[in-house]
């Protein structure tokens, strides 16, 4: 039986870290658009959420530096340690902007009618994306990564057919304009920062990111 | 041939007896660069650079095939003068091993015998050969203290100096800094970068971090046979064959 390295102890405990991440970010996202969705408070929480996942992002960062400076891992060991750190910043993302999403109606208000049906389809191409983009860095599948900027493009063309029909039908509600824009935003950068953790998947497994990306 | 490659290497064979050490090598080196040999013992790494000074003459029992290019000659041709190809090809070993004589006559030494050229006096191939080791400093003034006196990584930067007087085109090293501490290592490593100014350097290490930091290719050697060979950065972060992955990563070797 192979002895086990010493640098592969720390590898598991930011694969750990993640593991841990991922769950808490796909949660929050999905908490906070059907927050929208139904009009929900949860303002608090998302927030509660959104912090842990900063904190969890920082102790990748120190991890993955102490296993840099004490190892000097290369080839395939230092791509990981690259992809953990942009993935869990990623994560850290997601997490963010959930708690923007969450925020903005209850600072703004408005929520209506007008945006329901493109928050309601972006959100669940968004929801799409992530829990793939995960599940490719878990299994280190690389085409299940490379799939995630095909779905990126749709929700592309949502965000941007939305804000040309809101120049022209504006809803009458200032407020109501202001939220839908925002959230749809919001989901579009959710699922930019998707699209970033398939690309540090990608790179870790193949050594290459996702070429179309950027 | 291209200019570019200072050393073609083709359908190498090296063997100790019924021992096969290299088996049909194909490797080119490119001028002026810093080339890493990597591979766990036995890989055939030294027995490969000192093909290339055939310094493997001098084993009996060594038969060796194929053919080594020096600027596009062949080094095994018959008509090749094999102490003038010592003279081109330098060699720097493991542990420091300067002659029990002063420091100044550890590099006039080589000079004295394969005579001086371009009209220099030894002494100015002295000061000139010693700077370029980087120790000129530390020792212009007790150039008649004897060399052991010298610290470990001090000797060995003495011996770099001794191979660069006679004005070598290629340095190979093997280990040069597997007896030194960090400081001395350092030095070296800076020294190997600063020469290939001038010089061919070929470096055979252990140290997989010492490839990564002074070369610029390396060629990972395993079993006798070449597994990998590219630009030392790809090489580190994205290698192509799963035996070098293996290897640097240290789950084999």
């Amino acid at each position: 039986m192979e002895e086990a390295r010493l640098l592969d102890k720390g590898l598991n405990e930011l694969s750990d870290l993640l593991d841990e991440m991922a769950k808490i970010a796909e949660k929050t996202v999905s908490a906070s658009i059907q927050a929208y969705l139904e009009g929900a408070d949860i303002d608090l929480q998302v927030r509660q959420w959104s912090d842990t996942l900063i904190n969890y992002n920082n102790q990748v960062g120190e991890k993955a530096v102490e296993l840099i400076a004490r190892y000097q891992p290369v080839a395939n060991d230092l791509r990981t340690i690259r992809a953990c750190m942009e993935i869990s910043y990623n994560l850290s993302r997601f997490g963010r902007y959930a708690y923007d999403i969450s925020t903005i109606h209850k600072t703004i208000g408005g929520r209506g009618e007008h945006g329901r049906e493109v928050v309601s389809e972006m959100g669940e191409r968004t929801m799409k994306m992530i829990k793939a983009s995960i599940k490719a860095y878990k299994t280190r599948d690389a085409r299940l990564a490379e799939e995630v900027s095909e779905e990126d493009k749709i929700v592309d063309q949502l965000y941007f057919k939305h804000l040309r029909d809101c120049v022209k039908n504006p809803p009458r509600d200032v407020e109501q304009l202001i939220t839908d824009i925002l959230t749809v935003r919001h989901l579009e950068r959710i699922a930019d920062h998707a699209v970033d953790l398939a690309s540090s998947t990608l790179y870790m497994i193949k050594g290459q990111k996702i070429s179309k990306w950027r | 041939m291209s200019s570019e490659y200072k050393i073609e290497i083709r359908n190498l064979q090296v063997g100790f007896g019924k021992l096969m050490v290299i088996k049909n090598l194909n490797i080119n080196i490119m001028s002026n660069c810093v080339t890493a040999v990597m591979g766990p013992s036995g890989c055939g790494k030294s027995t490969l650079i000192r093909t290339i000074n055939r310094l493997n003459d001098l084993v009996p029992e060594c038969h060796v095939k194929g053919q080594v290019l020096l600027d596009g000659r062949d080094i095994y041709d018959p008509s090749m003068d094999v102490v003038e190809l010592r003279r081109r090809v330098g060699m720097v070993f493991q542990k420091p091993n300067p002659f029990p004589k002063s420091i100044y006559e550890n590099i006039a030494f080589g000079p004295r015998i394969h005579g001086i050229a371009g009209g220099n006096s030894l002494d100015e191939i002295v000061e000139r050969s010693l700077r370029a080791a980087a120790l000129w400093d530390e020792v212009k003034d007790r150039l008649d203290a004897p060399a052991l006196s010298l610290s470990g990584g001090q000797q060995q930067r003495l011996c770099i100096a001794r191979a660069l007087a006679v004005q070598p085109e290629v340095i190979l090293l093997d280990e040069p800094c597997s007896a030194l501490d960090p400081a001395a290592t350092a030095k070296i490593e800076s020294l190997m970068v600063s020469l290939k100014k001038d010089y061919t350097v070929i470096v055979v290490t252990h140290n997989m971090q010492q490839a990564a930091r002074v070369s610029d290719f390396t060629a990972f050697l395993y079993l006798g046979e070449l597994v990998e060979y590219g630009e030392t950065r790809r090489v580190f972060e994205n290698p192509s064959s799963k035996l070098t992955e293996d290897f640097i990563t240290g789950r084999f070797g």
